[in-house]
């Protein structure tokens, strides 16, 4: 069964049409990139699925939770509240908490999730055990050493490699990341490229927007290119870019070469 | 939901003003008598300035006491009613009666004309003039009226002594004071030559042993003012003024004025 | 005449007058202030539009016209003088009261417009994490925002803070004894020093407020903002 189903999917903002139908599915443990030039509609795609944009017409369903049913009843925001850790999403510009530690910034938002179902006594247990989580997902990310270290005080890399951290720590069913490379110098492309390829050896599912062909290519098992608001052209990953079908996706990929 | 508590403060602000502005109102309508309405509160709230030796504490006192305070409380007393008094900013007196924050002022309050046309005053209970002072030192050099045409002058604003200066020193460069104080702190800084003010306070500053004012000076006989009387500004219109009047009569009468006058050093200034 | 220390005491009696109306200027417009911020940040208009036009009127007239229509105009206009006698909470008098209820009125504008400054600059990407890691809107704006937008306001926080202790002076048009009203009350007396005397009461007292300021500085300096 497939774990993410995107119907029909439009949205608009003020008269410009952005997302102009979108359509796909994807089964746990994918791998799927989502490329295509700037304004095609792949950032407001992943932000309609996160719920920091609302779809206009649609679908979207997730491990059998309705997301988004532009028929039905519109969620509350507790309903959204309650579904928001099944998704996570790494961004462009990390955004971590800056007054926060490493290691505070991975807990917080899963001890304010244990805060409300535990009582008193119990939760220094609990949080003891999360710090353990937390520090076990960092050590596999090779920050380790960094815990206590401030945002501020660590690399583009390190600070991506974190944010992955902190959207991993609420264990979500699939995890989104939008563009998460452009935002760093071209040799540190590699330290994220290595967290992703560990994710997918363990089966996590991942949508990755990306410009980056040669990454995309090297970590996804599946491309969906998106053009003008609409896919053009989706396929496993070394067919499409082996031999692209479409004119399209030809000239898209030729600027890249 | 923010937006929502944001909301109910607002409300419950805008509610708890129109209450406030609400309850104000229901006061109004015993407003015909302003003598009933400070027999009613039992309190006759005087409005003052700290200003010996009219209205004054003693140094570990906080009592005010002085000739203007003495009085009020003999009148309060044939009133009927205790004495409140409260310290007011000079320059705002009018507003401090009018809003009913004071219900006169008792002070060594000049009678002129325009505050006889915005407050109630009453008859005449003290003499009081215009006098000249300049630095001690220059005594010998700014006694003359044209010797002061080519001055610095000062004087509080709106007082005689600014109107005995735009009428014969024309020409002498003036600049207001915002108070009689004020007038008498320039000419010891030297900002003025000299200035214009009260009799009753230049003479008390000047003479006080240990006084910063001691090096100025009183010039008798260069700028004659006509004679000014001190009287109690009650509200424009009130019925209180004629009460007074006449307790003040009859505190004349039996010797009560000049018996305080005397523990001042004041019974030459009483209006016989 | 008044000795030195009797002189000091009794301006210190003043300057108490001047830190009371200070503290509680302070602690009820930051919380009045933070109010009226997201009022103006509403995105409900109407809401915004009210509290821009209040802001608007606030900063826009002096605070002395202030202090005087909300201490005169009951009595002038609606006939019910010393309105704040009858306050809910009487500290010291109703002209002190009066005093207080502009001031933090007053300063509290100012503020909501620092707040306002602090928390539009914090990138929305702070307001998204938050979502996106399910924590409530309160949570985000406590747990995340706050802290980030304290740190960028303390500067002109501090600005305004020691603004506001000199302004204090300004209550005297209501004849509230505060401490430069003192010395002028010894001027009258024919003792003119102390009230330039004041000035060093001022001086410490800003002192304090620089130190102090410059601790918090340094406190939050171990993260960028």
């Amino acid at each position: 069964m497939a774990i993410l189903e995107v119907i029909d999917l439009h949205k608009s903002f003020g008269k410009t049409e952005v997302l102009k139908g979108i359509s796909f599915s994807m089964e746990p443990g994918q791998v799927l990139s989502i490329i295509g030039s700037s304004g095609s509609g792949k950032t407001t795609l992943l932000r309609c699925i996160n719920f920091l944009e609302t779809a206009d017409r649609g679908k979207i369903l997730l491990d059998g939770d309705v997301l988004f049913d532009a028929d039905g009843e519109k969620l509350t925001a507790a309903e959204r509240r309650a579904l928001q850790p099944k998704i996570g999403l790494v961004f462009q510009q990390f955004n971590l908490f800056p007054q926060y530690n490493v290691l505070d910034n991975v807990t917080l938002a899963v001890k304010l999730r244990a805060k409300k179902e535990k009582n008193a006594a119990s939760r220094k247990a609990m949080n003891a055990e999360i710090e353990e989580k937390a520090i076990a997902l960092l050590n596999k990310m090779g920050l380790g050493d960094k815990l206590k270290n401030y945002p501020c005080e660590l690399s583009g890399g390190q600070q991506q490699r974190v944010s992955i951290a902190r959207a991993m720590a609420l264990e979500p069913k699939i995890l989104f990341f939008d563009e998460p490379t452009s935002a760093l110098d071209p040799e540190l492309t590699g330290e994220i490229l290595k967290v992703i390829r560990a994710l997918a050896a363990e089966h996590m599912t991942m949508v990755i927007v990306t410009h980056e062909m040669n990454f995309a290519k090297e970590v996804s098992d599946h491309i969906v290119f998106m053009d003008k608001g609409v896919i053009a052209e989706a396929g496993p990953a070394a067919e499409l870019f082996d031999n692209p079908q479409t004119e399209r996706l030809r000239s898209f990929l030729s600027n890249y070469n | 939901m923010s937006k929502k508590i944001i909301a109910l403060v607002l409300a419950l602000l805008m509610a708890t003003l129109c209450f406030a502005l609400a309850g104000c109102k229901k006061d109004k309508n015993d407003g015909d008598s302003d003598l009933a309405y400070i027999k009613g509160k039992g309190k006759l709230i005087v409005g003052i300035t700290d200003f010996e030796p009219m209205d004054y504490q003693e140094k570990d006192s906080t009592e005010w006491t002085g000739f203007d305070a003495e009085l009020a409380r003999a009148v309060a007393e044939k009133l009927g009613v205790s004495v409140e008094f409260k310290e007011i900013s000079w320059k705002m007196k009018e507003t401090e009666l009018s809003s009913k924050n004071i219900d006169c002022i008792w002070n060594g309050l000049t009678w002129d004309e325009e505050r006889a046309e915005n407050m109630s005053l009453s008859d005449y209970y003290m003499l009081n003039r215009q006098v000249l002072v300049v630095k001690a030192d220059n005594a010998e050099t700014l006694n003359t009226l044209d010797a002061l045409m080519s001055a610095k002058l000062t004087a509080e604003e709106g007082s005689a002594g600014e109107e005995f200066i735009n009428e014969n020193l024309k020409d002498a460069t003036y600049n207001a004071a915002d108070a009689q104080i004020d007038a008498l702190k320039e000419v010891l800084a030297g900002t003025s030559d000299a200035c214009i003010i009260d009799y009753t306070m230049a003479y008390y500053l000047i003479n006080k042993e240990g006084s910063d004012f001691s090096g100025l000076t009183i010039l008798e006989g260069v700028v004659n003012t006509e004679d000014e009387y001190y009287s109690v500004a009650f509200r424009k219109g009130s019925d209180a003024t004629a009460e007074v009047n006449s307790i003040l009569a009859a505190l004349k009468k039996d010797g009560t004025v000049n018996t305080i006058a005397a523990k001042y050093n004041l019974q030459d200034a009483i209006v016989k | 005449m008044y000795s030195f220390s009797e002189v000091n005491l009794k301006l210190l009696d003043g300057f108490k007058v001047t830190l009371d109306l200070f503290a509680l200027t302070l602690i009820f417009g930051l919380i009045l202030g933070l109010i009226i911020s997201f009022g103006s940040m509403s995105r409900f208009k109407p809401l915004s539009f009210v509290t821009k036009v209040f802001i608007w009127i606030i900063r826009g007239t002096p605070l002395m016209l202030q202090i005087l229509v909300v201490f005169y105009a009951p009595g002038l206009v609606f006939g019910k003088p010393n309105l704040f006698s009858n306050a809910p909470i009487m500290l010291r008098d109703e002209r002190f009261m009066a005093a207080l209820f502009t001031f933090v009125i007053n300063y509290s504008c100012y503020f909501s417009e620092i707040f306002r400054g602090g928390i539009q600059s914090i990138p929305v990407g702070q307001h998204e994490a938050g979502q996106v890691l399910g924590l409530s809107k309160t949570q985000t704006f406590f747990r995340v925002i706050l802290l980030q937008v304290v740190k960028r306001i303390v500067p002109p926080m501090s600005n305004e803070i020691i603004t506001l202790i000199k302004d204090t002076s300004l209550v005297r048009v209501i004849m509230v004894v505060e401490i430069i009203k003192v010395a002028e009350k010894f001027t009258a007396k024919g003792m003119i020093w102390p009230l330039f005397y004041t000035g060093l009461f001022y001086l410490v007292a800003c002192g304090i407020m620089t130190l102090l300021f410059g601790l918090i500085e340094k406190k939050l300096s171990y993260f960028k903002a």
